[in-house]
């Protein structure tokens, strides 16, 4: 639930396919800065405890993560050069490379990695990273070069979790000497030079990243605009060089010349939550009754002004989408059906419940209304609380102080298990009070299965349970592009995130 | 001597004349500022009466519709009307500004009158109060109360009445002090009139044009200090037709639906615009030394 916070502005940050930026046969130009618009700044400097999706832009800069993320959604070697994985899938053998140095002159090597890892599983962390590794039952490092995990139970989407731009390799001794609350010690391709909150961070090169030859720029300034006009203003008069665009502001890009915009799919959800642990949501019924009276396509054309799809619990483009989502039940607007349903859940004349929601992101409050608009047509009456971010969280980590809520979150990873788990599994890290025995075992099953074609089964009915049993009900998912000036090259757009070691500006 | 005597006349009569004209135009002005409000009372009152839709009503067929003649103010992104959202928006504004103004000015005007009349320690201890309350920046102080109270109409009103307050208290304070001193009140009192009765009949009367003006003048500000904390979201909560609300709604669309953001921000200028020239209007029809 925690985790939440990495939002929705952002959502665009993460989930990507590549776009080949510099497809033109062009030698890259060394130096300059690159300004990069973000929209929000970091809440911790420790990468195992951030959990916002400022904090993810910033961090993953500086440090490096054992994989990477390609342009297609591909694991590729990053401080790992290969790996192995054992039949049985339980044994996972990461070959470092041997001439990675953190930002203090110190080599990395396999005792460093068997820390990280080690850190996030541990519960004093607190990191919400944790129950992506807590499988490993043990760590084993035979030379300073190799890395061996063995797992407890297979775990199919084990890989990728190494990949997710969050999983931040960091030297012990920045934790031991408690300077990480201030400072960040990478292994990545940027260095902090100077922070002014409120208003940017300048980030310089690595020398001695171990990338050869890159990177390109010379700085990187991520500068904090969050005002959609505003936004569109400093990418007209080039004060901006990149930035992401979604929802709303394609009203301002659309028309815009001389920017170059590249739409890439993004893996993230809008949803309206329901606290199924406790009265009146804790009825499946009144659930799905609420479902089938909500028009998606309405709350898309007026707060997306149309730049978003509907989505399904699987959204196309991950492992386990199948294309008849729309006949899932509560996935057409029904207010006969719904009116039914909300005889047999006992709310024969309509209940009245407190949607609580954040200031923070722009469409949220747009959103709920249409939501409590098209409610009212089956006399259930919503009403909106609107609260700043952090009365937010605190209201929504309580289960006693909500009863639905409504909000968005990207994922950092390619796989349904990340967000699926986490959510619907009754153990899952952010759970919103829904438990059920058989969701439980598909999302069980599907952790441990390694063959495509049973997972993808697996999770095709793990939905058809979820849209049945409503715990949530999914709204939109928005259209992201990043726009650029024409002279920006190289940037790596990845579905989890965008890397700007490649990137280089031809002026 | 005589054509002297004359001249001087004449000058005094073309004074009289210009300042009765300057008088009229000020007249004027407060009449019209007494027809805008009349104009936003009526509206709040019978909103019905002047829009042909449902101002929560959203309609997916004509969303971000420029003004015509079917939606005189066109529409916002949900499809609802703006005509009829400024014009049930009146009713949040008004409310909360009279509201306001009632709760501040009897709050304040009863501390400010005690504190001028008994003087010494009691006032010392009021005017103190009043002086912790005017160190913070009104518009924060108002912030500061919702932070703790929670956002929501009847806190917007607590809030805004008690940032307030030390402005009505300081006005009747001082219109006391000016009072206090005059010989009908000592005579009063040395005739053994209770204080009760020496402020109530002899004091009280004697300050209300003072008060009067300035109550009028406090409902531009509230008006404008409610909308600013609507804006910022602490007040009405959506779907409630709200003037600041809206304006907050159109922050991401007004570049390319000005009208979104056009008309309410119109209503609030008017409606403050009404109550400053009422003010002025009546300031200069009450105050003894305007009449010369």
């Amino acid at each position: 639930m925690f985790k939440k916070k990495s939002l929705f502005v952002g959502l665009s940050i993460l989930l990507v396919l590549c776009l080949a930026v510099s497809v033109s046969a062009k030698e890259p130009k060394y130096g300059g800065t690159l300004v990069w618009r973000v929209g929000a700044e970091t809440a911790s400097m420790d990468p195992h405890v951030a959990n916002t999706l400022g904090s993810t832009q910033l961090l993953s800069r500086i440090y490096s993560t054992l994989l990477r993320y390609d342009e297609s959604a591909n694991v590729v070697p990053y401080i790992a050069e290969s790996w192995k994985v054992s039949e049985d899938g339980l044994t996972y053998t990461f070959k470092l490379r041997n001439d990675v140095y953190f930002h203090n002159g110190r080599k990395l090597t396999s005792a460093d990695i068997k820390y990280n890892i080690e850190r996030m599983i541990d519960p004093a962390t607190g990191s919400p990273r944790a129950s992506r590794f807590n499988l490993v039952n043990k760590i084993e490092t035979p030379d300073e070069y190799t890395v061996v995990f063995t797992l407890k139970d297979p775990f199919a989407p084990f890989l990728g979790n190494f990949a997710d731009p969050n999983a931040m390799i960091i030297p012990r001794e920045i934790v031991e000497d408690e300077s990480i609350k201030k400072k960040a010690v990478g292994t990545g391709p940027f260095m902090i030079k100077e922070m002014v909150p409120g208003d940017y961070v300048l980030l310089e090169k690595n020398p001695k990243y171990f990338v050869k030859g890159l990177p390109y720029l010379d700085q990187l300034k991520l500068k904090l605009i969050t005002e959609n006009s505003a936004i569109a203003a400093s990418m007209r008069s080039k004060a901006v060089d990149f930035t992401v665009v979604w929802g709303a502001m394609y009203k301002f890009f659309d028309k815009m010349k001389n920017i170059r915009m590249q739409d890439v799919p993004v893996f993230a959800w809008a949803m309206l939550e329901f606290n199924s642990s406790k009265p009146p949501f804790d009825n499946a019924k009144l659930r799905l009754a609420l479902a089938y009276a909500i028009d998606r396509q309405e709350i898309i054309d007026a707060v997306m002004l149309g730049n978003a799809k509907v989505t399904a619990p699987v959204p196309e483009g991950m492992k386990g989408y199948s294309a008849d989502w729309k006949t899932l039940a509560g996935y057409q607007v029904d207010l006969e059906k719904a009116k039914a349903l909300l005889k047999e859940a006992g709310y024969p004349d309509g209940l009245k419940f407190e949607l609580k929601t954040s200031t923070a992101y722009a469409p949220y409050v747009p959103t709920a209304q249409v939501i409590q608009s098209n409610l009212k047509k089956i006399g259930v009456e919503a009403e909106i609380i609107p609260l700043e971010w952090g009365a937010y969280i605190k209201d929504i980590t309580n289960f006693d102080t909500w009863v639905a809520c409504f909000h968005s979150f990207p994922s950092y990873t390619a796989d349904p298990d990340a967000y699926l788990y986490r959510w619907f599994h009754s153990k899952g890290a952010w759970n919103i009070g829904f438990s059920d025995p058989v969701v439980d075992e598909l999302l069980d099953l599907g952790r441990r299965l390694t063959d495509v074609s049973s997972r993808q089964m697996v999770y095709r009915r793990a939905q058809v349970r979820l849209a049945q049993l409503a715990p949530a009900v999914y709204t939109w998912r928005t259209r992201v592009s990043y726009a650029m000036q024409p002279y920006v090259n190289g940037v790596t757009l990845t579905p989890p995130t965008i890397y700007f070691d490649g990137a280089w500006l031809d002026k | 001597m005589a054509s002297e005597g004359n001249t001087t006349d004449d000058t005094r009569r073309k004074n009289n004349k210009k300042i009765l004209l300057r008088r009229i135009l000020r007249q004027k002005s407060g009449l019209l500022g007494a027809l805008l409000i009349l104009l936003f009372l009526t509206t709040a009152a019978f909103p019905g009466l002047f829009s042909n839709y449902d101002p929560l009503e959203m309609n997916k067929k004509h969303r971000l519709e420029a003004p015509s003649a079917q939606f005189w103010f066109g529409t916002d992104e949900f499809g609802r009307d703006i005509f009829s959202r400024v014009i049930f928006g009146s009713r949040i504004s008004l409310f909360i500004s009279f509201f306001t103004v009632v709760l501040a000015n009897i709050g304040g005007i009863i501390m400010g009158v005690l504190g001028g009349y008994f003087g010494g320690m009691r006032d010392n201890v009021i005017m103190r109060m009043m002086d912790v309350l005017f160190s913070f920046p009104f518009i924060l102080l108002a912030i500061l109360i919702i932070a703790i109270t929670g956002p929501g109409v009847f806190n917007v009103i607590i809030s805004l009445a008690v940032a307030y307050l030390p402005y009505s208290a300081r006005i009747a304070r001082g219109a006391v002090l000016a009072v206090k001193e005059s010989q009908y009140v000592e005579a009063a009192k040395a005739s053994g009139a209770s204080d009760l009765r020496v402020i109530g009949k002899y004091i009280m009367p004697n300050i209300t044009a003072p008060i009067v003006v300035y109550v009028t003048m406090s409902f531009a500000f509230a008006l404008l200090s409610e909308a600013g904390l609507q804006f910022l979201g602490l007040g009405a909560r959506p779907p409630i037709p709200s003037w600041g609300l809206m304006l907050n709604e159109t922050r991401g669309i007004i570049e390319f639906a000005p009208w979104t953001g056009i008309f309410p921000g119109l209503a609030i200028a008017l409606a403050v615009i009404g109550f400053n020239l009422f003010g002025d209007g009546l300031r200069d029809l009450l105050d003894p030394k305007m009449k010369q």
